[in-house]
């Protein structure tokens, strides 16, 4: 964690301590209340009833001259004390019978759970008034009434907390490595279940201070000679007009107390502010079994694509017209001909420590029409962020500057600061995204049907509504998926990962996109799935002529797919050019050390792999001079002092001729590397592009 | 599939009815004093003599083991008989019937406010991502939820009765008395159910299915009703439920304060006269329809939730995905 | 070290059972690495679970250093236990997330009484050192570590208790490229250095092949092939592994001889169950 993630940490934890305050003065001022009280509390003055605050009566007096102040002070007390009680046991009870059910599973733990269920489910308030409507008011009456029904969502929390560790792998390593149920339950079960019980709790005792006083206030609580705010204000009732210190000063001391309680509930649950009532209700979110699908098996994943013909022909076809026919004057911004797609200087940056930290500075790259770009690096590169800024898929914190051209010449189109107008213009007509947790990526409560008609409504293309479904269903069979029609109706858990990266690819196709977006398209998935939907993506990209960015963490997957590469670390580019010649020859110790790690097929086994030294995840600013330079093999004197630039790099001198014209530059951001120094006359590197 | 589901709805609902018929029928075992005791000095109009009481005993029927006295009472309870009030000697069933209606009306009433105030509130609280509205809602809500109803009757009466004078203290005597029983009603419900609607709106709205939304072009009308709102119904449904239940369960209070004459100030006489055979039958009808409210929004999600309504399988653990997912990079 | 014989074994689901290996018979020689390679729902990790004892056959038997692991209860299966370890695929749902590095790896020793608190801590730092954490790192907790140094913790923890072996289930399916290459050198290490046996569990044949000395191919729950890393990749007796083979993604394959030479003939594998 970063100084400034520490920075927030105790700000937030200062936050809740301002929070928790009014309640740490109940707390005192209930334990404290024979000292701090100036009268007593019982202690009639039928002379001085009803008289308003002054100095010997700071909060005035009540219809029997009782004292306001001290009367509060101890109504404090009684509700701190039956507040104390209930949670207690409640607590107890709770964590123990919920720990012990959900690790023991089976069929006690499906007893338990039900009963749970049925106490939970029970109106709390209800039973303490009935039990107290049996048993009469009173102290002990009131804890017993409370306890009753308080207990359960502790319990339920507990057993759900526990019931989700039982089997994790966690546990599982514990019990090989030989300990006993009871060190399992006592130190490592017991604590993860309680801490959910004590934020709840934080909740819980506005809710049994609110449950005292209103007890109290139907007169079912505790007996009157006691002083108890609710009580106190079913007594101040008919001086109501008359006498505002009565009526004000409990209200206020109770309201406080509970709004502290609910605000300190929100603020302890996980996810900052989920209310409580959340976790007592759904103490876990549901799990639900992943993707055992109900679909017959595919036959073949090509075979589909004659079927297709239509679809894919349209598409290539407006792919062919956006074709610029010749070498075509661009202007100073675009860098080629046929570039599609031209990212300038783009920095993304997101709040931190009131100011903010950048996680992708000054990248560049151009997407050629028709042709793949994969961009690789590790976790924490940056890649993803500097693939999806462009398009505005980032979270809204973030703050995207530089330049993206969508387009070449005179209709290229800005997409950095365009508004959602103009996204929607883009997005799903111009541009299809895929996203790398197929699951996640698709809403669990619509069909694929439902998605794909969405998208094929947004691009514009849509009809009727058996005229969208009608292209909808074209669309998943142009991604091989076999039963187009059946895979309309199901849901995404219903699928397998690899034909749910298929439905996400033909959302992507529906507004014939000329550029395709695919983050991590294949990580979560077997090598033989990745394979096909390799092939998928290549297919697509011979039959429409769409071009590509394909993120990718490893680079020998891009490299079945590839045209050009730009590799990224830290926030940066740090080489970039044609997959064949990069892979041939890299220039950046980066991009070396990434094509080490990648097993080799004829490497004898037990062959150690070349190691890079260190580790990533620095951001592009966390490190003065080069990010990589930590782990540099090569490093330079220089690398220490400022970031290199990314700078044109002539080829080595064996490689093909065909390289040296190649449209496409070799581009290396590094001090060391010797060719660089001989690739300018003057030894200094010329900048292209803008 | 679907019939299972309601199948297993249908057992699990009647299920806790039983067994809030079982804890209420239990609170005769608790009881302090005796009943027929009671219900013989209420006739006699003093003390009774132990023959009376006998008599009573047989009358009552607690001459019999308790399993049997419980299965006859559920019997005649399911019928709308109720046995005798303790306190009136007159028959309960005909009473609570007459005062179902009055706590009916309050709680629609109420419960319209908390449904409208709660759900708007909620959203906007969700779709403003930050700014001085979105915090004010929330401190509002979170006060709402906090201040006790019985106090912010007192607040209300005497901002709207005696110091505007728009609205009568107390009583039920045409539209303008419904609204202070209402609002002391719906606002705390209101409250909880906005904060309900707001965080798991937001949680909806901040998962990757929205980005895929986005990156396809819907617009942000469409990701709000499409994909954020039915992926929050589930909790929203389930607090709905919840806080539709605990109106019920409010009208205890508020009936008392503002003199309606429903089962929740029936309730509340009864507990404080100690009247069991009343205490029962009030909190069986009361306790049922909570239970009822909350079943029910429980059973409604299933209808939005494609998974919850295959039957569950115990099988092999799910496989886990290979790479954890990662679609926004999160400043740290 | 870990000989299995006609191993059987199912999940309930439903009423019945569905059966997830089918007589699955295999060795692992001491300071062997063998990989076992297969596709997820084929049920490797079933059979690592069956291994280490977490999960109970239907019939065969599994024996580690001349021992059968199902037939030990209480005391000795736990004394047991030592011998067999397992590192898990994601190092962040194995680790305890309240435990710093340090406490996490003694708490092996602490479970089965081994040597006081000044020895354990100089174990600790032995362990640290042997896996190639820094120091500093025994203090922090998994969170705060990335993916490779919380694999690298899970390892140190399994040899606190000095097993003979050690079952690794997907251990760098989880990681980048670049840490993944770290984590199998450090496996070879301490195969190497300790004559730790390894059965490796993975869907990567290409990850395997620059291990293993032999390779284990698995389908729907059964061995399609077995025999030594070089003759499998070499000449695949099996069109499965052949399938396997074509789809291992290898820098060198320009993209198009790649998408036009090869097709696949097996259907994406998606209603197993």
């Amino acid at each position: 964690m970063t100084a400034g993630g520490r920075w927030r940490g105790r700000s937030a934890s200062r936050r809740t301590v301002l929070v928790a305050l009014p309640l740490a003065g109940f707390a005192l001022v209930g334990l404290l209340a024979p000292l701090l009280a100036p009268a007593d509390p019982a202690a009639t003055d039928l002379a001085a009833s009803l008289s308003p605050p002054s100095a010997e009566h700071p909060l005035g007096t009540d219809q029997l001259g009782r004292d306001q102040l001290s009367r509060i002070l101890y109504g404090a007390r009684i509700s701190l004390t039956v507040t104390a009680a209930v949670l207690a046991v409640s607590l107890t009870v709770g964590v123990l019978i919920g720990t012990v059910a959900g690790y023991l599973g089976g069929w006690v733990d499906r007893v338990v759970a039900r009963v749970i269920d049925m106490a939970v489910s029970l109106p709390g308030m209800l039973v303490a008034l009935a039990v107290i409507g049996v048993r009469g008011p009173g102290v002990q009456n009131l804890v017993i009434a409370m306890s009753l029904w308080a207990w359960a969502p502790y319990a339920r929390i507990a057993r759900a907390r526990v019931a989700g560790l039982r089997d994790s792998p966690h546990l599982d390593a514990l019990r090989l490595l030989g300990a006993g149920p009871g060190r399992i339950i006592g130190r490592h079960l017991l604590p993860p279940a309680v801490a959910p019980c004590l934020v709840y709790a934080s909740t819980d005792v506005g809710a049994i201070v609110l449950g005292v006083a209103t007890l109290s206030f139907l007169g079912l609580g505790i007996p009157p000679p006691q002083a108890e705010w609710g009580q106190m204000l079913i007594e101040g009732r008919p001086y109501l007009a008359s006498a505002w210190w009565l009526a004000y000063p409990p209200g206020i001391a109770i309201t406080v107390v509970v709004f502290a309680s609910n605000l300190l509930g929100e603020r302890l649950a996980i996810g900052d502010e989920r209310p409580s009532i959340l976790r007592w209700v759904l103490p876990t979110r549901p799990r639900f079994l992943r993707s055992r699908n109900v679909r017959p098996p595919v036959t073949s994943a090509s075979a589909s694509a004659s079927a297709s013909a239509s679809a894919s022909a349209s598409a290539s076809a407006r792919a062919a017209e956006r074709q610029p026919v010749g070498p075509r004057s661009a202007g100073p911004s675009a860098a080629s001909a046929g570039t599609l797609l031209c990212v300038r200087d783009l920095s993304v940056a997101y709040p931190h420590v009131g100011g903010y930290r950048r996680v992708v500075a000054d990248v560049r790259y151009e997407v050629r029409r028709g042709r793949i770009l994969a961009l690789v690096g590790e976790t924490g590169s940056g890649k993803t962020s500097a693939a999806l800024a462009p398009f505005g898929l980032l979270d809204p914190d973030a703050v995207v500057t530089g330049s993206a051209l969508l387009g070449a010449g005179g209709e290229a189109r800005q997409l950095v600061g365009a508004g959602p107008h103009e996204r929607r213009l883009v997005n799903g007509r111009r541009v299809g995204v895929v996203f790398q947790d197929s699951l996640a990526a698709l809403n669990p409560l619509r069909t694929i049907g439902a998605h794909v008609d969405e998208a094929v409504r947004n691009a514009g293309r849509g009809g009727r509504r058996d005229a969208t479904r009608r292209v909808t269903e074209e669309l998943l069979r142009l991604t091989g998926l076999p039963d187009p029609i059946g895979t309309a109706r199901a849901y995404a858990h219903q699928l397998s990962g690899g034909m749910r990266q298929r439905v996400q690819i033909a959302i992507a196709l529906a507004g014939e996109p000329e550029l395709l977006v695919a983050d991590e398209p294949t990580s979560a998935l077997d090598v033989t799935v990745q394979a096909q939907l390799l092939d998928l993506l290549a297919r697509l990209r011979d039959e429409l002529g769409m071009a590509m960015i394909i993120i990718s963490h490893d680079l020998a997957v891009v490299t079945r797919l590839a045209d050009e590469v730009v590799v990224m670390y830290a926030g940066r580019t740090v080489e970039a050019g044609p997959v064949a010649t990069v892979i041939r020859s890299p220039a950046h110790p980066y991009t070396r050390g990434l094509l080490d790690a990648v097993p080799h097929p004829s490497a004898v086994p037990g062959t150690r792999f070349r190691t890079m030294p260190g580790r990533s995840g620095a951001g592009p600013d966390d490190v003065g001079g080069c990010a990589f330079r930590p782990r540099c093999p090569i490093a330079i004197a220089p690398c220490a002092d400022h970031p290199p630039e990314l700078l044109t790099w002539a080829p080595d001198p064996g490689a093909p001729a065909s390289e040296l014209v190649a449209p496409v530059l070799r581009r290396v951001a590094c001090f060391a590397q010797p060719a660089a120094t001989t690739r300018a006359p003057g030894g200094v590197g010329e900048r292209d592009g803008d | 599939m679907a019939s299972g589901y309601l199948t297993r709805w249908t057992l699990d609902t009647v299920g806790v009815l039983l067994a809030l018929s079982v804890g209420t029928f239990a609170l005769v075992l608790l009881a302090r004093g005796d009943p027929a005791a009671m219900l013989a000095a209420t006739r006699a109009g003093r003390p009774a003599t132990p023959e009376q009481i006998e008599a009573v005993r047989v009358e009552l029927g607690l001459d019999a083991p308790a399993p049997v006295r419980y299965l006859r009472w559920l019997a005649d309870a399911v019928t709308g008989d109720f046995g005798l009030s303790l306190r009136t000697n007159t028959p309960i069933g005909p009473e609570i019937v007459e005062r179902i209606g009055v706590t009916a009306g309050l709680v629609a009433g109420a419960a319209v406010i908390a449904l409208v105030l709660g759900v708007g509130v909620g959203i906007a609280g969700a779709v403003l991502r930050r700014g001085l509205l979105r915090g004010a809602l929330r401190v509002a809500a979170l006060l709402a939820t906090s201040v006790p109803a019985f106090w912010l009757s007192y607040l209300l009466v005497l901002l709207l009765a005696l110091r505007l004078r728009l609205v009568p203290t107390s009583g039920m005597a045409g539209p303008a008395t419904w609204v202070m029983p209402m609002l002391v009603l719906g606002l705390p419900a209101a409250g909880a159910l906005s904060r309900v609607v707001a965080v798991t709106l937001r949680e909806a709205l901040d998962r990757p299915y929205v980005l895929a939304a986005q990156a396809r072009g819907s617009s942000p009308l469409s990701i709000v009703v499409r994909d954020g709102l039915p992926n929050a119904a589930g909790p929203i449904l389930s607090v709905a439920g919840f806080t539709i239940g605990t109106l019920l369960v409010g009208t205890v209070v508020v009936e008392q304060i503002f003199g309606w004459p429903g089962l929740g100030a029936y309730f509340v006489r009864a507990a404080s006269a100690r009247d069991i055979p009343a205490l029962q039958a009030a909190a069986l009808v009361l306790g049922g329809g909570f239970i009822l409210a909350n079943r029910l929004a429980d059973g409604l999600q299933a209808l939005i939730d494609p998974r919850l309504r295959r039957t569950s399988t115990i099988g092999p653990r799910p496989p886990r995905p290979r790479r954890t997912a990662s679609f926004r990079t999160e400043p740290t | 070290m870990l000989e299995i014989e006609q191993l059987t074994a199912s999940h309930p689901r439903g009423r019945g059972r569905v059966t997830v290996i089918s007589n699955v018979t295999l060795r692992v020689g001491a300071g062997e690495i063998v990989g076992l390679v297969g596709e997820s729902g084929c049920g490797k990790t079933t059979l690592a679970r069956v291994i280490t004892g977490l999960h109970r056959p239907d019939t065969g038997s599994v024996r580690v250093a001349g021992t059968d692991v199902h037939r030990l209860r209480g005391r000795h299966l736990r004394a047991h236990r030592r011998q067999v370890q397992m590192v898990f695929q994601d190092p962040g749902l194995s680790l305890s997330p309240r435990q710093a590095t340090r406490q996490a790896i003694a708490e092996p020793l602490r479970i089965h009484r081994i040597g006081d608190t000044r020895s354990r801590q100089q174990r600790v730092d032995e362990l640290l050192g042997l896996v190639g954490l820094d120091p500093d790192v025994g203090e922090r907790r998994p969170r705060q570590l990335s993916g490779g140094q919380q694999q690298r913790v899970a390892i140190a923890r399994a040899l606190a208790v000095a097993p003979r072996l050690l079952v690794c289930d997907e251990p760098v399916t989880a990681l980048d490229v670049s840490v993944q290459a770290k984590i199998l050198n450090l496996l070879c290490d301490l195969r190497d250095k300790l004559g730790l046996a390894c059965l490796f569990i993975s869907h990567d044949l290409a990850v395997v092949r620059q291990l293993a000395d032999r390779i284990v191919v698995m389908r729907d729950g059964r061995v399609v092939e077995q025999g030594p890393t070089t003759a499998v990749t070499t000449q695949p007796g099996h069109p499965y592994t052949r399938e396997l083979l074509a789809a291992t993604p290898t820098i060198g394959l320009g993209p198009r001889d790649v998408a036009a030479g090869r097709r696949s003939e097996i259907a994406e594998p998606h209603s197993k169950l």
